[in-house]
């Protein structure tokens, strides 16, 4: 018999749905699993036990009732410590919001509860949003699963560490220049970076307006899937969110999954995202491109424009609506803030206005230029995630000192540019390293075309046969 | 522009925003404005009368393809 806890998410949904298994197990599972994991992987907050058990009672009194049951009935979920709701405190991994309740709740967290999902926990984070290991010197540093002396990842380092733990069944985190998918990729689950606009910032924190997206990461793309079809779409309180209409992303899992990718072309990359990848990501993205061609898909070499420049506009952009957003707190209380993130945020106070605006100013036209040259020769692209293999903590403790720069741009240099370009990506596991630690790859598409990369990452996960491989707690 | 003055850069960042860099941290803000000026040479060369911020939205919208 399966474990309650090793159930996906869409499983145990339909199984909450059936009365086989009912809402409070479930919550009451997740609740073990995380008093478990917790001492090793750090990926909790706070965790809701008596509002959490309260709410699992009441989705199973009212699946008794009978009537409209949501997609997410009963379900256990955890989110990063940003996604406000009133009344409730989330700290964004910092110091300065300890104890600043929300004044408003975060349009994704009122879908996610109209779809029946449990908010059980606020997960680990790192600093504010700003930073790519998963360091965390307030909350101390989230551990990866896998092994706790290497990174998770970050900015969404709990939500990764969380659901690779078995802790909760899917979690929401946000990504700026790669903070859904370095976690995803680093943590060994999907993760679902999606067009900018799709999917509402509402009473979200921000990092930087221009780039940040918000998205699930889950234990298996369908399971991913879901979530995103949840919490998508227009919002009257995000002017930001786009109109366009929501693909059927579960079903678009699901015939991946079932009917294969032939046909469709999958773009490998000749530059950048091929340049200087450590030897064991290189051998396991070259596989994972043939898995796709053993799967029908024909297989086009792409060659990539214009991504060395646009790693650094991404930087003008972050920056300075970082520095921005905290120039109060950044005048006022800098001390507030680890060594770190204050060295970075400041950076933001020396770009120009004409800089900063160029960079904006450019975006539509280098987008457009990047889609139309690379999406004319395929479908999508094929990429890694992250060009090395997950490193230790002590390694990439690097502060605010002198490599600190180099350090962090290394590990977010396969990433951020989809952020500037705005495009939807999803990480999918495609192997282990020599260290027994995952490896994640990402699919990149045009925009809003989520449902196609689901369905190739389905597809691909159907035949990798990874998704019940969980680390050895 | 190939090199800018770390020191001009913190004095400047103290004078606008009352924010005083240290000596690393103008170093690095320095190399980055310096880094942000070249891309940009490169690839804003020409006025982009008919480009603005705003337009990016509408841009992934016109670029969706459909069906998806």
């Amino acid at each position: 018999m399966v474990a309650l806890i090793d159930l996906d998410l869409v499983a145990l949904a339909e199984a909450i749905r059936a009365r086989t298994v009912s809402s409070r197990e479930a919550t009451e599972a997740a609740f073990a699993r995380a008093r478990a994991v917790q001492p090793v992987v750090n990926a909790f907050i706070a965790i809701d036990e008596v509002g959490a058990l309260a709410a699992a009672d009441a989705a199973d009194a009212a699946l008794a009732r009978g009537g409209t049951i949501g997609p997410l009935h009963g379900v256990p979920l955890g989110h990063k410590d940003m996604f406000f709701r009133k009344g409730r405190i989330s700290g964004c991994g910092g110091a300065i919001l300890k104890s600043v309740p929300a004044d408003r709740t975060a349009t994704v967290l009122d879908r996610l509860d109209a779809a029946g999902a449990l908010d059980i926990a606020r997960l680990n984070m790192a600093e504010f949003a700003f930073g790519p290991t998963g360091h965390n010197v307030h909350y101390g540093d989230c551990r990866n699963p896998w092994d706790p002396a290497r990174i998770t990842g970050g900015s969404s380092s709990g939500s990764g560490a969380a659901v690779a733990s078995r802790a909760v069944w899917g979690a929401l985190g946000s990504d700026t220049g790669g903070s859904i998918r370095l976690p995803a990729a680093m943590c060994g689950v999907v993760g679902i970076k999606p067009t900018h606009g799709r999917v509402s910032r509402n009473g979200v924190m921000g990092l930087s307006f221009s780039l940040d997206t918000v998205g699930p990461l889950a234990r298996t793309v369908r399971d991913a899937a879901r979530l995103l079809a949840v919490i998508a779409g227009p919002d009257p309180r995000d002017a930001t969110a786009a109109i366009h209409p929501i693909g059927r992303y579960e079903a678009a899992a699901c015939a991946g999954a079932a009917e294969g990718i032939a046909k469709l072309r999958i773009g490998i990359p000749t530059n950048y995202y091929a340049d200087d990848l450590d030897s064991e990501i290189r051998i396991c993205w070259q596989a994972g491109a043939q898995q796709m061609g053993s799967l029908g898909a024909e297989l086009v070499e792409v060659p990539i424009p214009l991504h060395e420049h646009i790693s650094l506009l991404v930087n003008a952009v972050t920056v300075t609506e970082g520095a921005t957003l905290h120039a109060h707190w950044m005048q006022t209380r800098p001390q507030d803030y680890s060594p770190q993130v204050r060295a970075r945020i400041e950076m933001g106070f020396a770009v120009s206005a004409r800089h900063y605006l160029s960079a904006l100013t450019l975006r539509p036209r280098l987008t457009r230029e990047f889609v139309d040259r690379v999406f004319e020769a395929c479908d999508a692209l094929w990429l890694p995630a992250l060009p090395q293999p997950v490193p230790e903590r002590a390694a990439t403790d690097f502060g605010d000192g002198p490599r600190m720069v180099s350090g962090l741009a290394g590990l977010t240099r396969l990433t951020r540019p989809i952020n500037y370009l705005g495009l939807p990506s999803v990480v999918v596991p495609a192997g282990f390293d020599c260290n027994a630690m995952p490896i994640g790859m990402q699919l990149v598409g045009p925009p809003f075309a989520e449902a196609r990369l689901l369905r190739i990452a389905a597809a691909f996960e159907a035949d990798a046969g990874l998704k019940s491989r969980c680390p050895l707690l | 522009m190939t090199r800018l003055d770390p020191g001009h850069i913190a004095a400047l960042v103290h004078e606008l925003h009352g924010y005083s860099l240290d000596a690393a941290g103008a170093v690095r803000a320095a190399a980055m404005v310096a880094g942000i000026s070249a891309a940009l040479e490169t690839l804003a060369a020409e006025p982009q009368f008919h480009e603005e911020p705003a337009n990016f939205a509408a841009t992934l919208v016109a670029l969706a393809p459909e069906g998806d």
